[in-house]
């Protein structure tokens, strides 16, 4: 079932009421005609009423068509109707005001009928004005047109017992009683179109009263000159002051006199501007509190569209404001903490790896005594030992070689990352090229098929890049010892979805199973007796590359060849570049 | 004829042996002067403390100074000689066991005649030291005659 919406029910009683309107006065209009005798007087008087007429519907149509309520939004304003109905302004109970009407306008033809008769000859209908009226007023359009009819029919009621004809009656008194129940209409009417009206304008008013009073947040106006028209029940709280406190006051009385300069100067500006912004506000309060608002402040405009004054809404969030701040202080605790120990630990390797080379550096002093005096020995007193004794001292001679190997592997391990990165572009094959020529040069016996993609490069430090090369061409070429087509291959890989550098060998390959040791300095995964070496060469490449903020990895086969690759970053940024140089002076 | 002293500023005594043993090996023992640290090899030039009386207008025709030496260090003796007009010229060889470029670096920027690492293996080490007193001694001019 679908209810006649609000447009279509007033569509309906305005061309009703018309119909009743026009009627009655074509019919009044012309019993008024009636009272002239001379045409002359009756055609004037005729084209005066037409104009009469149209001039007054047409205000009526005007003022009618202004009011249609919207077609759309009847509903919103049914559903308002049923939130509010619950704190609509009382109306009085129906058979109270229908009494009242029925009871006055009695009263009315009582008094009336009592009046001299002087009056006889004078119905004076218009005093039946006073009941409908304030019938109507009491109780509306219902009240309204009982008292009219009660007026209408007590006074036909009268006429009919006085004359025994109401037919009888005087033209102009039965004018009198039509515009009697004409009037008694248009009042009820009026009365209940304005009732109606005041009553809407009751129920915005209640609705934006609830919302206005009941958020947490400070809803305010201020006028022109920054004096507040309208503060809820939380700017009062606020501000710390009842809200008849603050109205017709402005921020000066209110805040503390920064805070409140601060508040007129924003305000004067969004009034200037026109915009609504919203923005965070730092208060502080006359009770010295500190508070923070997320603020929407925005200018309020009169009918030309000048700003007269300035609306805003307040949502305090000091404590949300606090624990973002606290979060923030955390993390920034946080962060310089991380730093902090990041430094330490920096400092604590660095010093680590310090020692380590200045010991590396000064067991050199003593090995050398060892295997020089050794060595004397050897040359000079060959006479006085026996085989077993020369033997012993072959043996402190060739531990001391070894020994001054590892110390010069160790070295170059730490001193390859020492010092600034500089980052230029490197031509990796032509370093692949250098070293691969530089062993056959010495090693012109083996036979290695070598194939180096032209053109690789790389932006990272020529010099590091070198030892990298190096070492990485050494171990591929060790390692395809004894192989009948030994191969290797420089090329242009992917290691971790970059773009890297690859160098393949086909030679003794290990075991990925301990792939992780390789890394490691001094770990090898051959014997001695099969590949001499210290296990120092990836290792250091390994170190070179992570320095340069890259990776590398080795992949390998058992007897199938081992296949290393890397890639630099190739940007700026390099994880794990020092800060500043070190600088050892070893003697 | 000039002067045909080797001054030997060395702290190690092992290393001073190999080196004297290698000097030795090439007939150039007899002519070699030793200090043991830079404040010494300093008095020993300028003929101060220590070396009060020495005449040093007598310079050696090479001074090998190592570099982490006590008291003074060898960079420093090496500053010294090269404010002095006296010792301005003085051929001074930095034997050392660093690998530092800085050291390597800031030795010529003192005015080093040479830099010249100690090699770990013995044979090396004698080879080194006795092509260095060769040529220091014998083949090379010295700034005054």
């Amino acid at each position: 079932m679908i209810k006649p919406s609000v447009r279509s029910r007033f569509i309906l009683y305005a061309t009703g009421s018309y119909v009743i309107l026009a009627l009655a006065w074509i019919f009044l209009s012309d019993q008024l005609l009636s009272l002239f005798a001379d045409i002359d007087s009756i055609v004037w008087l005729s084209t005066a009423k037409g104009v009469f007429f149209v001039i007054a519907t047409a205000t009526l149509f005007y003022l009618a068509m202004r009011i249609v309520p919207p077609a759309e939004g009847s509903g919103n304003q049914q559903l308002i109707e049923t939130l509010t109905a619950g704190s609509l302004p009382e109306r009085l109970p129906l058979w109270l005001t229908y009494s009242f009407a029925v009871v006055v306008t009695l009263a009315m033809l009582l008094l009336h009928k009592n009046l001299p008769i002087a009056y006889a000859d004078r119905p004076l209908l218009i005093l039946f004005m006073l009941p409908v009226i304030l019938s109507a007023l009491l109780g509306g359009l219902g009240p309204g047109l009982v008292s009219t009819l009660v007026a209408a029919l007590g006074v036909a009621f009268m006429a009919v017992s006085q004359t025994g004809n109401f037919s009888a009656v005087a033209s102009h008194d039965l004018l009198q009683w039509g515009f009697l129940i004409v009037n008694g209409i248009a009042v009820s009417l009026l009365s209940e179109v304005s009732r109606r009206s005041i009553a809407k304008i009751e129920i915005n008013r209640r609705l934006l009263d609830t919302v206005i009073s009941g958020t947490p947040d400070a809803v305010f106006v201020k006028d022109a000159q920054g004096r507040y028209l309208l503060a809820n029940a939380a700017a009062a709280g606020f501000i710390g002051k009842s809200q008849d406190e603050i109205i017709g006051k402005d921020d000066r009385a209110l805040f503390p006199e920064k805070s409140a300069r601060e508040l007129m100067a924003l305000d004067s500006a969004i009034m200037a501007t026109g915009r609504t912004q919203t923005h965070e506000e730092q208060l502080k309060t006359l009770d010295g509190k500190d508070l923070v608002f997320l603020v929407t402040k925005g200018p309020v405009f009169d009918t030309a569209g000048q700003a007269v004054g300035l609306f805003g809404i307040s949502r305090e969030i000091s404590d949300r404001k606090r624990a973002e701040d606290e979060i923030r202080q955390l993390n920034a605790d946080l962060e310089r903490r991380v730093a902090e120990r990041t430094a330490e630990l920096r400092a604590a390797n660095l010093e680590l790896e310090d020692i380590a080379y200045a010991l590396a550096h000064n067991l050199r002093a003593p090995l050398r005594a060892i295997s020089g005096f050794a060595q004397l020995l050897d040359e000079e007193h060959a006479s006085k030992f026996d085989t077993q004794a020369e033997n012993h001292l072959d043996q402190i001679v060739l531990a001391s070689s070894n020994m001054g190997t590892l110390i010069d592997g160790i070295l170059a391990l730490l001193r390859c990352t020492r010092g600034e990165l500089h980052r230029e572009k490197v031509d990796i094959s032509m370093l692949a090229k250098q070293r691969l020529d530089e062993l056959t040069r010495r090693e012109p016996d083996r036979s290695v098929i070598r194939q180096v993609e032209p053109d690789l490069t790389i932006s990272g430090d020529a010099a590091m890049l070198g030892v990298v090369m190096t070492h990485l061409v050494d171990n591929a070429w060790k390692f395809t010892r004894g192989k009948p087509d030994a191969t290797i291959r420089v090329t242009a890989g992917v290691i971790d979805g970059q773009p890297g550098i690859c160098v393949a060998d086909n030679g003794a390959g290990f075991d990925m199973a301990h792939a992780e040791r390789l890394y490691q300095p001094f770990q090898r995964l051959h014997r001695q007796d099969e590949f001499p070496g210290i296990g120092i060469g990836l290792a250091t490449a390994r170190r070179i590359i992570l320095r340069h903020g890259g990776e590398l990895r080795a992949s390998a086969v058992p007897g199938e060849g081992a296949t290393i690759c890397f890639y630099l970053p190739q940007t700026q940024a390099s994880i794990g570049e020092r800060n500043g140089q070190q600088n050892h002076s070893v003697g | 004829m000039g002067n045909k002293t080797i001054l030997l500023v060395e702290d190690n005594q092992q290393d001073e042996l190999l080196i004297l043993r290698a000097l030795k090996r090439s007939n150039l023992a007899n002519e070699i002067d030793v200090v043991r640290d830079g404040q010494q090899a300093l008095d020993y030039l300028f003929g101060e403390g220590e070396f009060t009386g020495r005449a040093s207008q007598e310079l050696p025709a090479v001074v090998l100074l190592d570099i982490g030496l006590p008291r003074l260090s060898g960079l420093e003796v090496l500053a010294r000689l090269r404010a002095n007009p006296h010792t301005r010229f003085l051929p001074i060889v930095i034997l050392t066991s660093s690998d530092e470029e800085r050291d390597r670096l800031k030795s010529y920027e003192s005015g080093a005649n040479s830099f010249v690492r100690k090699p770990l293996d013995f044979s090396e080490f004698v080879e080194t030291v006795a092509r260095l007193g060769v040529y220091w001694l014998a083949t090379n001019e010295p700034p005054q005659g």
